[in-house]
């Protein structure tokens, strides 16, 4: 099972590591927070982003928290993973930069929330799969993901399956009542979720904006639960 | 941007909690539905996304559906309303799962309290099937009586009735039967895609139905949506600014 972290800084070595974001300047805090994390543990670091806005906010971000680590971005346009006969692989940049720390590394790619979409969405998970089956290793791989951006309607089989093939999850901290209640569903697969997070999950289910279904019994927007979260998202406050 | 500020009194307002409220699904058959095809059966089921009833007696309903199948059963339906002259048929779209949905309107007559009733405590989705409508209900024992007496009246009777759990009345005070069927309208419509806020006139325009009377609508939902957060949470609602527009550009 996942195990819910606190923070992107508390990923340990040999971690994969899903971070939910909802907006650029929290997806910076959360990156920021990951190389302090790696400084900590004396790991050497890389950051892909495909965007130039962003990368200027994580610039800000780490020059804040972890200035040590300023040299670790490198901006890549595109979706950053390439297509091999197996399916796709992380970024060669990527992969020659773990190759050369045997000792471990700290690795992030932030592009694929820029690219995903409901066709698609297959695709990625399956990507993510095969990389969870890397572990056990030495290194620190994160996979930020805004959590607004998954099509409603998938977003209950989405999120749970990006739980899976995670070893641990950071949930947004971000106020928006969708944001919350999208992040009950990972909540409810985690190992380790508190007690107030607990009792959260049973007012949603008494409540009908989720429930219990599939072969597993796994939590799952309702239909009126999954019109809520489309009104919460456009109307946030 | 939707200000969901608390208002004073609403043509609209939610239904207050009825204490002793149960969750129950009720069988209802329908009337014959002409087939689209001679050979055709309807295998799949339409839904019932959202409604409204409005102060006026109209009642504006989305009904959806995925397939050819339930292409042709909702076609058929919207035909024989129309031939009927019951309502019209305000607007038919692919939403974003690729599904049919239409919407239509009706307008009650006065002395019909079923439309009035179901308004009230209908839970959507509800199913249609060619010969039956599967409505799930929050009701009080009085309310059931009334029901139950309504669509017998209508030539409807139940053949089933399941009674699944009580209600807390603090459950149901925080969106409404009908606030839920609203909302389920909203989304019907597209009112939520692609992250632009539909204006209170521009939903009242596609709807048919009054600018003012549909803002205050919008109003009420985000109260009772706040109220539900809050609840899930255990924060406190704290009131949004007072607005005069309830709703951004477009």
């Amino acid at each position: 099972m996942t195990v819910l972290v606190p923070s992107t800084e508390e990923a340990p070595a040999g971690s994969h590591v899903l971070s939910f974001y909802a907006s650029d300047s929290e997806a910076a805090e959360s990156v920021a927070g990951f190389l302090r994390g790696a400084r900590g543990l004396g790991q050497p670091a890389i950051v892909l982003t495909s965007d130039a806005h962003r990368l200027n906010l994580y610039e800000s971000a780490v020059a804040r928290r972890v200035p040590q680590m300023a040299g670790v971005f490198r901006l890549v346009s595109g979706p950053h993973l390439h297509l091999t006969p197996e399916g796709l692989r992380p970024p060669e940049e990527v992969e020659a930069f773990t190759n050369a720390h045997a000792r471990g590394a700290s690795t992030c790619s932030d592009a694929i929330p820029d690219v995903l979409t409901r066709e698609n969405l297959d695709t990625y998970l399956e990507y993510e799969r095969w990389y969870d089956t890397l572990r056990p290793y030495v290194h620190r791989g994160m996979c930020p993901y805004d959590v607004t951006r998954l099509p409603v309607d998938l977003a209950s089989w989405a999120l749970q399956e990006l739980a899976d093939v995670h070893s641990h999850v950071v949930l947004s901290r971000d106020p928006s009542p969708a944001v919350q209640l999208l992040q009950l569903l990972v909540v409810a697969t985690a190992e380790n979720p508190a007690a107030a997070q607990r009792d959260s999950v049973d007012r949603a289910l008494t409540r009908g904006v989720v429930q219990r279904g599939g072969p597993n019994e796994r939590l799952e927007l309702t239909p009126r639960g999954e019109n809520l979260v489309r009104a919460l998202l456009t109307f946030p406050s | 941007m939707w200000d969901p500020a608390p208002t004073g009194p609403s043509r609209a307002s939610p239904t207050p909690a009825v204490p002793g409220r149960r969750e129950a699904v009720l069988t209802i058959p329908l009337p014959p539905i002409p087939r689209v095809a001679g050979t055709m059966t309807y295998g799949a089921l339409a839904e019932i996304e959202g409604y409204d009833l409005a102060p006026d007696r109209t009642i504006t309903v989305a009904v959806s559906g995925s397939g050819a199948v339930a292409t042709a059963f909702l076609e058929s339906v919207w035909t024989l309303i129309q031939e009927r002259r019951l309502g019209r048929l305000r607007s038919v779209r692919t939403d974003e799962r690729g599904r049919t949905v239409a919407v239509l309107s009706v307008h009650l007559p006065e002395d019909v309290e079923l439309g009035h009733l179901l308004g009230s405590i209908a839970v959507v989705p509800a199913r249609l099937g060619p010969a039956t409508a599967e409505v799930r209900v929050l009701a009080s024992p009085h309310e059931m009586q009334r029901l139950t007496v309504a669509l017998e009246e209508e030539g409807l009777p139940p053949s089933a009735v399941v009674v699944e759990r009580a209600v807390q009345p603090a459950e149901a005070s925080e969106l409404a039967p009908e606030d839920w069927a609203f909302l389920g309208l909203l989304v019907a419509i597209g009112a939520f895609e692609g992250r632009r806020v539909s204006t209170a006139s521009a939903i009242a325009e596609r709807l048919d139905l009054d600018p003012g009377y549909l803002a205050e609508r919008i109003r009420t939902l985000g109260n009772g949506m706040r109220r539900l957060v809050a609840a899930v949470f255990q924060e406190p609602a704290t009131p949004g600014p007072p607005s005069s527009d309830p709703t951004g550009p477009t």
